[in-house]
């Protein structure tokens, strides 16, 4: 015996709305938590950040001052030195691939324990980042791991000042970016590699392919659309590095100014100097400057 | 930063007051606590009356109170705070929240931002510039211009600790002594040194420095240029008798003195008698420095010691203390904890009657009882505990106590835009350490960097 139960629904609505009209409202219906949630956490940030760069806001107070902040960030030095620094941050995404790549070809392959190899690429990935950076700057510290291990090699005499030399602070701040990403995105690059076919592999080998031409003509095209994903979501995280170099500076931002990154000169501006007007123009900037690089960035991978 | 600086200190003197506490054990405290003729446990009548000091205290106020990373250890103390002013002021309700360091400055600032501060908060000095010149906290020299005879048990240098403007907006609770000089009496021997080579001035202790390492092989001392420094140049200068501040906060260094101040330091570093990470490192770093045996001074306060003692005990066992080293004035400084109350507060004269209750004298001569802290009020002083060296805490230092505090003098300047100011000295220290600039040169612009921004 079959039942039927039919849905009774009030005469006036279904009057009033149609079956598409109807869908659309409840797509809107399951949608609005997330749009609430993003209303409140990101699209308000988002327009008072706008707002607050055109007011001298220090937390307290705001008063519109029109475009001063903008006009002041154009004459101002110090933003610039912090944009070609993050820029010189970038030099940490090629590396990220490169390494990222390459230790997923490596972890690719059925070896006993392989499984324990690629949980251990991951884990700095789940590693909180300041614990990271604690622990490197005991490593790059004068009496620290790698000045040990240099000087018991006889590689130094003299301890390597990793975080008191400011043309030093940088690159040994990006080596950190760089240990903690390459797990992540070998991960993704893993993925990418396991949805190529073994036969090309093994038709390259019968034609007389090496293993660097192997890789060369099948891994790198067939992984491409994830070193175009990997290229960008890794410039994006370099340009908004933070914590490593918060971190590592014992938040000052290095000696002199050293690792004084475009995202660390904003928090500067705003919660050192509670200038959080100022603060705001430099996020909206260098925002700006992120989403342009970013559309190069697809772009050009999009081309290749 | 001098903000962190402070704050450093706070934060390892109040990890210190647990260790401290354990180690006086319950059994001092609970004697103290059934002692019926201590007042702070057991308050009389009369107790309560003289401790009702403030007129208009507001009815039914409820006011909230927080303290800096005071729980759980001193949980019992703050308890009996609140129970001994809420019977001195019967109506009134204290509401008590302990906030950790780590999130205080914040937490105050978005209090303030949303309308809805403590009505009594116990902050850094350093913090009390960017909320003064915002407008909201209460003044307190004015407010306690009514009550001149209470104004006066306070340590002058103490209460005009961060003022901004030459006002001050706190009243200063707890304090620090923070210029003595810990050696280790082994090395010292090793070099063939005595107590009276020790170096009392910066000049001396290039001399020293340079004698230990060639005799002995030992750095003389760390430094921390870091952050949270005790290194901070503009202090440096000013107790060198090498700054002259003007009406308008600008300021003018004194040549010579100031450059060749700042060359003690550049040749200290240049000429390798102190290691090379002094340059990032912070107060902790010259602590464990000292504690592992590889410098024979430390600059430190005297209720950090037990951080060398927790370090490494062989070395505490070595350990001695002497008088701290001082730039030309000769003038040393007291570490301070500032209570400020809410300028919007509705209830101020409960929270400036809560502020003043803490800090009564003996309110915080029991608080030196639980910890190695100095009170800022000299009413606590007449305490016998002051003068004894058995048992508490810091027995060797306690009688010195007074004439230390007596004698302090605080002379740091709290600028318009501050935190600019501090970076902007940063920055010049840095320049002449790592010799990119002469001391003379980084001082011309960080002189005309000041004015700039004390000008904005």
């Amino acid at each position: 015996m079959s039942v039927t139960r039919k849905v009774r629904r009030p005469a006036s609505t279904a009057k009033r709305l149609s079956e598409t009209q109807r869908r659309t409202l409840t797509a809107y219906l399951f949608l609005a938590p997330a749009l609430a949630f993003l209303a409140v956490f990101f699209f308000t940030p988002l327009v008072r950040v706008i707002y607050y760069s055109f007011t001298d806001f220090d937390l307290y107070n705001a008063s519109w001052i029109g475009t001063s902040n903008y006009s002041e960030l154009f004459r101002d030095p110090l933003f610039w030195l912090s944009v070609r620094k993050s820029f010189i941050y970038l030099i940490a995404t090629p590396i990220l691939i490169v390494l990222s790549l390459t230790l997923a070809i490596v972890v690719n392959r059925k070896l006993p324990g392989v499984a324990f190899f690629r949980a251990m690429y991951f884990m700095p990935a789940v590693i909180s980042a300041v614990a990271i950076g604690m622990i490197f700057e005991l490593v790059f510290a004068d009496q620290g791991l790698l000045n040990g291990i240099l000087r018991q090699l006889g590689a130094i005499r003299r301890p390597i000042a990793f975080l008191q030399d400011p043309d030093l602070v940088l690159p040994t701040i990006m080596s950190v970016t760089v240990w903690r990403g390459v797990g992540y995105y070998m991960v993704m690059f893993l993925a990418g590699l396991q949805s190529i076919p073994q036969e090309r592999y093994e038709a390259a080998s019968i034609d007389g392919a090496n293993i660097l031409q192997r890789h060369w003509y099948i891994t790198v095209p067939g992984v491409r659309p994830i070193i175009v994903l990997v290229g960008v979501l890794s410039s994006i995280a370099a340009l908004r590095a933070f914590d490593e170099i918060f971190i590592m500076t014992d938040g000052t931002g290095g000696i002199l100014n050293s690792g004084l990154t475009a995202m660390f000169y904003l928090y500067r501006q705003a919660f050192v100097f509670n200038n959080v007007g100022y603060a705001s123009a430099i996020a909206v900037v260098f925002s700006l400057i992120i989403i342009v690089f970013t559309a190069v960035n697809l772009k050009l991978g999009g081309e290749q | 930063m001098k903000q962190l600086r402070f704050c450093l200190v706070l934060v390892l003197s109040l990890g210190l007051l647990g260790s401290a506490l354990a180690q006086s054990g319950s059994e001092e405290l609970a004697a103290r606590q059934a002692d019926a003729s201590n007042p702070f446990w057991n308050p009389n009548e009369e107790n309560l009356a003289s401790w009702q000091v403030i007129d208009g205290v507001e009815e039914g106020a409820e006011i909230t109170f927080w303290t800096m990373s005071l729980s759980p250890t001193f949980d019992e103390y703050i308890q009996q705070i609140v129970a001994n002013f809420e019977a001195t002021y019967p109506g009134v309700t204290v509401n008590w929240e302990d906030v950790p360091f780590d999130g205080l400055q914040a937490r105050v600032r978005n209090s303030f931002t949303a309308g809805n501060p403590p009505d009594v908060a116990n902050i850094s000095p350093a913090w009390i510039a960017e909320f003064a010149e915002a407008g909201l906290l209460m003044d307190m020299d004015a407010a306690m211009a009514e009550y001149p005879e209470l104004r006066e048990q306070y340590v002058d240098t103490a209460w005009n600790t961060g003022a901004f403007g030459g006002t001050s907006y706190q009243v200063p609770w707890y304090l620090a002594l923070s210029n003595f000089l810990g050696y280790n009496t082994a090395l010292l021997e090793e070099c063939g040194l005595t107590v009276d080579d020790l170096p009392t001035t910066w000049i001396e202790l290039e001399t020293f420095a340079s004698t230990t390492l060639d005799t002995c092989g030992y750095y003389a001392t760390s430094l921390n240029f870091g952050p949270a420094t005790e290194q901070y140049l503009m202090d440096y200068l000013i107790y060198n008798d090498a700054v002259m501040v003007n009406d308008d906060s600008t300021v003018d260094f004194i040549e010579p003195q100031a450059s060749e101040a700042l060359q003690v330091w550049v040749n200290l570093l240049e000429n390798d008698l102190i290691p090379r990470s002094s340059l990032t490192d912070d107060h902790r770093n010259m602590i464990d420095r000292f504690s592992e045996g590889e410098t024979l001074l430390v600059m430190i306060a005297p209720h950090l010691l037990r951080l060398v003692d927790e370090n490494n005990p062989d070395v505490y066992e070595q350990l001695a203390v002497a008088s701290g080293i001082t730039g030309s004035s000769g003038a040393s400084r007291v570490d301070v904890q500032a209570l400020v109350t809410a300028a919007d507060t509705e209830f101020p004269n409960a929270a400036m009657a809560l502020a003043l209750f803490v800090t009564n004298p003996e309110t915080q001569a029991e608080f030196s009882k639980w910890a190695g802290i100095f009170p800022s009020n000299f009413g606590a002083y007449s305490d016998p505990y002051f003068a004894s060296t058995e048992g508490g805490q810091l027995p060797q230092i306690r009688p010195l106590a007074f004439d230390y505090v007596q004698n302090a003098d605080n002379r740091s300047i709290t600028f318009p835009n501050d935190a600019e100011v501090q970076q902007a000295v940063t920055e010049a220290t840095q320049l002449a350490l790592l010799g990119q600039a002469s001391p003379q040169e980084a001082l011309e612009q960080l002189e005309t960097r000041i004015n700039e921004i004390v000008q904005q």
